[in-house]
């Protein structure tokens, strides 16, 4: 399969990748480096999986020979980085859906040989969901009893392997993270389509949190990003159980802007909402809405949003906060989507936050 | 358009910059609008200002591990405004006085048990950052020596390396170097301040000098071997770039460089810096360190040619070496390859000693 090109040579999917996705990229723990030499090798979108899977073996031979001579924390590194690499030729590659899922199977069996040894670790937990489970990774602070937790969701095509770097700045402050692959995401995401009402999915898995050995089932919050920002709202609007909720560049409502959306998510949207083609899938778009929750969510919700996402325009979030009474909004003027051009500033900000409305301790130093 | 200092600085620092902890965003943000390398300095420090705002907003709110990570965010700002930067030493060292306090600062927040010690040393002083990795009561030490344009500042993520696989470390700022710099000009002779630091720590009952490696980075390199060969208290020896000389490639150093040689060497005329790096050479010493060495090079170093490793590895006789094809100067370009390595091989070499 070959891609249309552009003067110049390089594929308009390729370019586009490589101007908006090195922020995200890098704050989600690929090296610079890596970013550099891997989009070097890419010409045309059809390289696109392959050549992040190259990189990806690279630390997988780092991570078997660092195993071989007995170096535990440096395999974990490794092996995060190896799945981290699988998963950036899988995200939004609907090219070739063999190779696409290949790609996938290598990021959750790369994540999970080296999660053990994380720190803290990462432990792999499975919630009944209807008739199916949903595959998600628990992690508890060191040196907390009965810790608050914080459930998160990824986006269109985040994974729960990709907000584990989000996850350790709760983590670092005394909060026990759960971050899940929900319908349209990760390992759910063959098997269930996008769920316009993600509250059951919320309730769920708070169903399951409330229960679990170690977490304070009272100081339970919800943090969300791009996609996974209005799976947050939802959650905040009706699941009472949850505290305080963290929205980081979700819409309002999903088809508001789709002429807009790169093609690329659209495509991504369209295969993993189920959609029989793109006039359904942009009437799907138009049901993840929160035109009746959002007067629902009483509950602190902080909106964090960049005046420069070119996905998700500011009015989203500008008419979330004047609808919904408790919600309040944290502007980045020059904040990309998902801010990960400001991450040190934004994930402090979110962590910190979220331990104040949570009485979050730090570890007993 | 952007002078050749400045085109210079951003196409071979950015890995470097980044692997020590700058923003990837932040090294695009400063460096873009930048024309000019007498605008450096400024940049830089308003970069590190901004993340000193935001430790102080942090702090205001009782919020200490963000404000001792925007600490030490800031203390790379300063550091990196200066770090080649010698058009003018007022403003050098006001920078070096900015972030040595932004790192200890950032101590405070992260770890509050680091130490700074001071060691008398002529009629000067050495100044070096101790600290202790958390639930180990006597650990091993490692002293870690920076090269001609790093410091102590620089090193926070290259001690957490060590500090996380069980080790203590002891960034030293030696002659040439960081705020000891301002007195004592760099010297071939790097030995005799390691030693000095070395005789500093040896009361101390919190860690374990019978295990004491040493790592130096670039120049740095060239420093530990020193140590090594002179001072048999040290067990074991890393180098990352190191050369083995530097007098033949005075004169083929980028122009920021040298102009960083000569101010550090307190010389006067380009000769008398000439004279010294002459002077830098292992030449007759690597015979002497007979300690375990892992020297570790990249081949696409542009600052070291990669044959100075290679005569480093047949000269010393315990010396094994480590050429990462794709390394740059120091592998900052591979990061996740050099620092595992060297962290895995210091602590299995003085967990065993």
């Amino acid at each position: 399969m070959t891609s249309p090109s552009i003067a110049g040579g390089l594929d308009e999917r390729v370019s586009s990748a490589t101007a908006h996705w090195a922020p995200r990229f890098i704050a989600n723990g690929t090296d610079y480096a890596d970013f550099v030499a891997t989009l070097s090798r890419i010409d045309t979108w059809d390289q696109w999986c392959a050549e992040w899977g190259r990189t990806a073996e690279q630390y997988e031979k780092l991570a078997l020979d660092s195993e071989a001579a007995g170096q535990s924390l440096t395999a974990a590194g490794a092996w995060r980085r190896a799945a981290l690499c699988w998963h950036w030729g899988k995200f939004v590659f609907i090219d070739d859906l063999d190779q696409q899922r290949a790609a996938h199977d290598r990021t959750v069996a790369c994540y999970a040989r080296g999660a053990e040894a994380l720190s803290p670790p990462a432990q792999r937990v499975e919630i009944p969901y209807g008739s199916r489970t949903l595959a998600g990774y628990l992690r508890m602070p060191h040196g907390v009893d009965g810790a608050p937790a914080v459930i998160m969701a990824p986006g269109l095509d985040s994974v729960k392997e990709e907000l584990q770097p989000t996850a350790e700045h709760f983590l670092q402050r005394g909060m026990a993270t759960l971050a899940i692959d929900g319908p349209g995401q990760g390992e759910a995401e063959y098997s269930l389509p996008i769920e316009p009402a993600y509250e059951r999915v919320a309730t769920a898995i708070t169903d399951w949190l409330v229960e679990c050995p170690g977490v304070d089932a009272d100081r339970i919050g919800f943090f969300g990003v791009s996609l996974g920002g209005y799976y947050a709202a939802r959650a905040a609007a009706y699941e009472p159980r949850l505290r305080a909720t963290a929205m980081l560049c979700g819409p309002y409502r999903f088809d508001l802007d789709w002429e807009d959306l790169p093609a690329l998510t659209r495509a991504a949207f369209e295969h993993r909402s189920g959609a029989r083609d793109s006039d359904e899938a942009r009437r799907l778009a138009g049901t993840l809405t929160l035109e009746d929750a959002a007067q629902r969510i009483t509950k602190p919700l902080l909106v964090i949003h960049g005046r420069r996402d070119r996905l998700i325009p500011v009015h989203h979030a500008e008419r979330l906060v004047a609808e919904a009474p408790g919600a309040q909004l944290r502007m980045f003027d020059d904040g990309n989507h998902g801010i990960t051009n400001h991450p040190y500033e934004s994930r402090s900000l979110i962590a910190d936050w979220m331990a104040n409305e949570l009485s979050a301790r730090g570890p007993a130093s | 358009m952007p002078d050749a200092d400045i085109e210079s600085a951003i196409a071979h620092w950015a890995p470097r910059f980044i692997t020590q902890g700058v923003d990837a965003n932040d090294f695009r943000r400063v460096t873009a609008g930048l024309e000019h390398w007498a605008d450096w300095l400024d940049a830089w420090c308003s970069n590190g200002d901004m993340h000193a705002r935001l430790a102080e907003e942090a702090e205001q709110n009782g919020y200490q591990l963000s404000a001792g990570q925007a600490w030490v965010r800031a203390a790379l700002g300063y550091h990196f405004a200066k770090f080649v930067w010698v058009l003018d030493m007022d403003l050098h060292r006001n920078a070096t006085e900015k972030s040595v306090e932004a790192l200890r600062r950032a101590h405070h927040a992260l770890d509050p048990t680091a130490q700074r010690i001071e060691v008398p040393f002529g009629e000067a002083q050495l100044v070096g950052n101790l600290r202790r990795p958390a639930g180990v009561e006597r650990a091993p030490l490692v002293l870690l020596l920076p090269g001609l344009d790093s410091t102590k500042e620089e090193f926070f993520n290259w001690e957490n390396v060590f500090l996380s696989r069980g080790l203590a470390t002891f960034s030293l700022d030696g002659p040439g170097q960081g705020e000891t710099g301002y007195q004592l000009p760099l010297r071939p002779d790097y030995e005799v301040a390691a030693s000095a630091a070395i005789d500093a720590l040896s009361a101390r009952d919190d860690i374990e000098l019978d295990r004491l490696g040493v790592a130096g980075v670039s120049m740095g390199g060239y420093y530990a071997a020193r140590a090594a060969a002179f001072d048999d208290r040290i067990r074991a020896v890393v180098t990352v770039g190191g050369p083995y000389e530097s007098g033949s490639r005075f004169d083929t150093r980028p122009a920021i460089s040298r102009s960083a040689f000569i101010a550090y060497s307190h010389a006067a005329t380009i000769e008398q810096a000439r004279a010294i790096a002459t002077a830098m050479t292992l030449d007759g010493v690597l015979s002497h360190l007979v300690q375990p060495m892992l020297v570790i090079f990249g081949r696409q170093d542009r600052l070291v040619p990669y044959q100075q490793a290679e005569r480093i590895v047949v000269e010393a006789p315990n010396a094994s070496l480590v050429m990462f094809e794709d390394g740059n100067h120091v592998c900052n370009n591979l990061p996740y390859r050099y620092q595992p390595l060297a962290g895995d091989w210091m602590a299995s070499m003085l967990k065993a000693a």
